[in-house]
């Protein structure tokens, strides 16, 4: 047999060596078959009308489907799709910064460190751990990041800024220098900034700190500034109370992010202080805690003012109650819980829950919740619940506490902290 | 290469531009030209006398009838290798439900002649076809019994350039371990064929 070599080159011998036979016996027939066929017509022939190119090779030219190409890229094709759904499901889906959201994770402090807890079960999570004395998380609207302080000298000395996902990575150190006293810090409506105020009362001042670390600047406002917070739904304001000093009193400003610009909301009085500002979700209006200076008792109003500078006014309060302070408002913007009091300093208290239009005194918790000073409160992102962080007769944080807005209803949060708490809005 | 070639000194194209035009005659004319060839190619494919008898009357029946639509007559020959090709698989799938027996035909092998070993050559060569399925038949014949360029192979059985070549590749592969694996019994018969 001819070699493996060889083969190929043999191959068309051999076949005709196959293929012969005698001629074919059915000629006759072909040419008697053909001869009672009928010929079609030239016009019927598509390939009359087509390029001449098509006429032999209409067949090869129009590919066959090829099926394992086609299969390989419907399998790409899937591939990609589920890739896509899976990446897009792996990404977190973010809430508008403003207006209620689903209920996320509570984050807290708790030994010098942060935790995140499931605001059902508790189930904690270390979120920033490590020697430091990290203290008071705040989340980004979007539920992203956090923002904490990390002391760089002992519990009560200065601090530094930080920022850090959701989930402890890619902590950045936004402010440089070791500051005093910083407080009120919050994230800017897109998340790009940082607002914080640093200094002693009477001289506070307001900064903003790129959340990548680039760098911070402290707004020019000429006067000591204390609750500031960006109004919605922008940020290109920041509102906050200000004291010019020289005894002309406390009022109502924001300032022009931009151009440190600052207008007046409410006029400053040397017969009231203003404090405990909190800007309403829909950014159309400002809580605050308005009192008037006497040293023999609680004086606390909680007034809300447009801010646009148009209208005050103060919510109501119940027969017997003497005073109520620190505001904050539902995610909605149509309700504020209160601490209310029925003393002339901080006992009884009561937490309410009043209508932002003043048209009711609301609903009260059990009296002897809370018994001291910064008693915060925030609603739950779903506005289904209240989240009160008290602090006791000696200032000391105590358990947390939440509280059903509709009935008052109260119950011990899941988690144990040791200072203020912070809930995440994630996307409903 | 053993194409049959006797239509060198014809006017070909004469033929089939009368032939498009109902001459009957003119296509008769063609008929005797390329008959031989045709049943060649279809035995060749289809490994089946019969089957190769219908698969060429029925390329000519189509060609009569389909003449009129050519519109390049130097393109005849592709387009009748074509017409066979496809016809010569319609009639194996026509005909793939029934066992198509390939002729056995008994070899004596007198060892030390040259014919001896052209006949066993031919009969491997057989038994190495058979093993093929008709569509790598039909790409081994029209390229090393025709002489096609592999790309007129793959218009002429409708499939793509690539997938010729590896049809012609797997086809050689298969018709080699066929041939050179398959002992040569000298001085017997040597049952030659396979079941298609």
């Amino acid at each position: 047999m001819t070699s493996e070599r060889r083969f190929d080159q043999d191959l068309p011998d051999l076949l005709a060596q196959v293929a012969q036979a005698p001629a074919p016996g059915y000629r006759d027939l072909i040419v008697e078959r053909t001869a009672r066929t009928r010929q079609r017509p030239a016009w019927t022939f598509p390939e009359r009308w087509l390029p001449m190119s098509a006429v032999t090779s209409r067949t090869a030219t129009i590919p066959r489907l090829p099926l394992r190409i086609v299969a390989v890229a419907a399998l790409l094709l899937i591939a990609l799709v589920v890739g896509a759904v899976l990446i897009a499901g792996s990404q977190q889906r973010v809430p508008a910064p403003f207006g209620p959201a689903d209920n996320g994770r509570v984050a807290y402090v708790a030994g010098g460190d942060i935790y995140t807890a499931d605001p059902v079960t508790g189930a904690a999570t270390a979120l920033v751990t490590g020697p430091e004395t990290d203290a008071h998380p705040v989340w980004s609207l979007d539920g992203t990041r956090v923002v904490f302080e990390r002391k760089v000298a002992g519990p009560e000395g200065n601090g530094r800024l930080y920022v850090a996902h959701a989930d402890g990575t890619g902590l950045v150190a936004i402010t440089s220098t070791p500051q005093d006293k910083l407080a009120s810090y919050a994230f800017s409506p897109d998340g790009s900034e940082v607002l914080f105020m640093v200094g002693s009362d009477a001289s506070s001042e307001l900064w903003i700190a790129k959340t990548d670390g680039s760098g911070a600047r402290r707004l020019d406002v000429g006067m000591s500034v204390d609750s500031p917070a960006y109004r919605p739904p922008t940020g290109k304001e920041i509102v906050f109370a200000g004291d010019a000093g020289n005894g002309a009193g406390i009022g109502l400003f924001a300032v022009d992010v931009a151009s440190d610009k600052v207008r007046t909301i409410v006029q400053p009085s040397p017969t009231m202080g203003i404090g405990w500002v909190r800007v309403a979700p829909d950014g159309s209006r400002a809580a605050y805690s308005a009192s008037t200076q006497d040293d023999s008792r609680n004086t606390f109003r909680v007034q809300v003012s447009a801010l646009d500078g148009s209208r005050t006014v103060t919510l109501p309060m119940p027969q017997g109650a003497t005073f109520q302070d620190a505001p904050a408002w539902s995610n909605d913007s149509t309700m504020l819980v209160v601490t209310r009091g029925y003393s002339t300093r901080n006992q009884q208290m009561t937490l309410a829950v009043v209508p932002a239009d003043a048209t009711s005194v609301g609903i009260e918790t059990a009296r002897g919740l809370t018994g001291c000073c910064d008693t915060v409160l925030a609603w739950a992102p779903d506005d289904r619940s209240i989240l009160m962080s008290p602090e006791d007769i000696n200032g000391t944080f105590t358990e947390q506490v939440l509280i059903d807005p509709d009935t008052g209803s109260t119950k011990a949060a899941p988690w144990s902290a040791t200072g203020e708490a912070a809930w995440q809005r994630i996307a409903r | 290469m053993a194409a049959p070639a006797a239509e060198a000194n014809v006017d070909q194209r004469g033929l089939v531009e009368r032939a498009r035009k109902g001459d009957h005659d003119a296509f008769t004319a063609l008929v005797d030209l390329t008959l031989v060839r045709l049943d060649s190619v279809a035995r060749l494919i289809v490994r089946d006398p019969e089957l190769a008898r219908d698969a060429v009357q029925d390329t000519y029946i189509r060609a009569w009838r389909d003449l009129p639509g050519l519109r390049d007559p130097d393109r005849f020959d592709a387009w009748l290798h074509r017409l066979i090709v496809h016809s010569c698989l319609d009639q194996v799938r026509r005909r793939r439900r029934r066992v198509i027996e390939v002729e056995l035909t008994p070899i004596d092998m007198p060892a030390a002649t040259d014919m001896a070993g052209e006949v066993a050559d031919r009969d491997m060569l057989e038994g190495a076809l058979a093993r093929l399925d008709p569509g790598h038949r039909a790409v081994v014949v029209l390229h090393y019994f025709l002489g096609m360029p592999l790309p007129d192979v793959a218009a002429a059985v409708g499939i793509p350039l690539g997938t010729a070549k590896s049809r012609l590749h797997y086809a050689l592969v298969a018709m080699k371990v066929a041939v050179l694996r398959e002992p040569v019994t000298t001085g017997s018969s040597v049952v030659g064929g396979h079941l298609a």
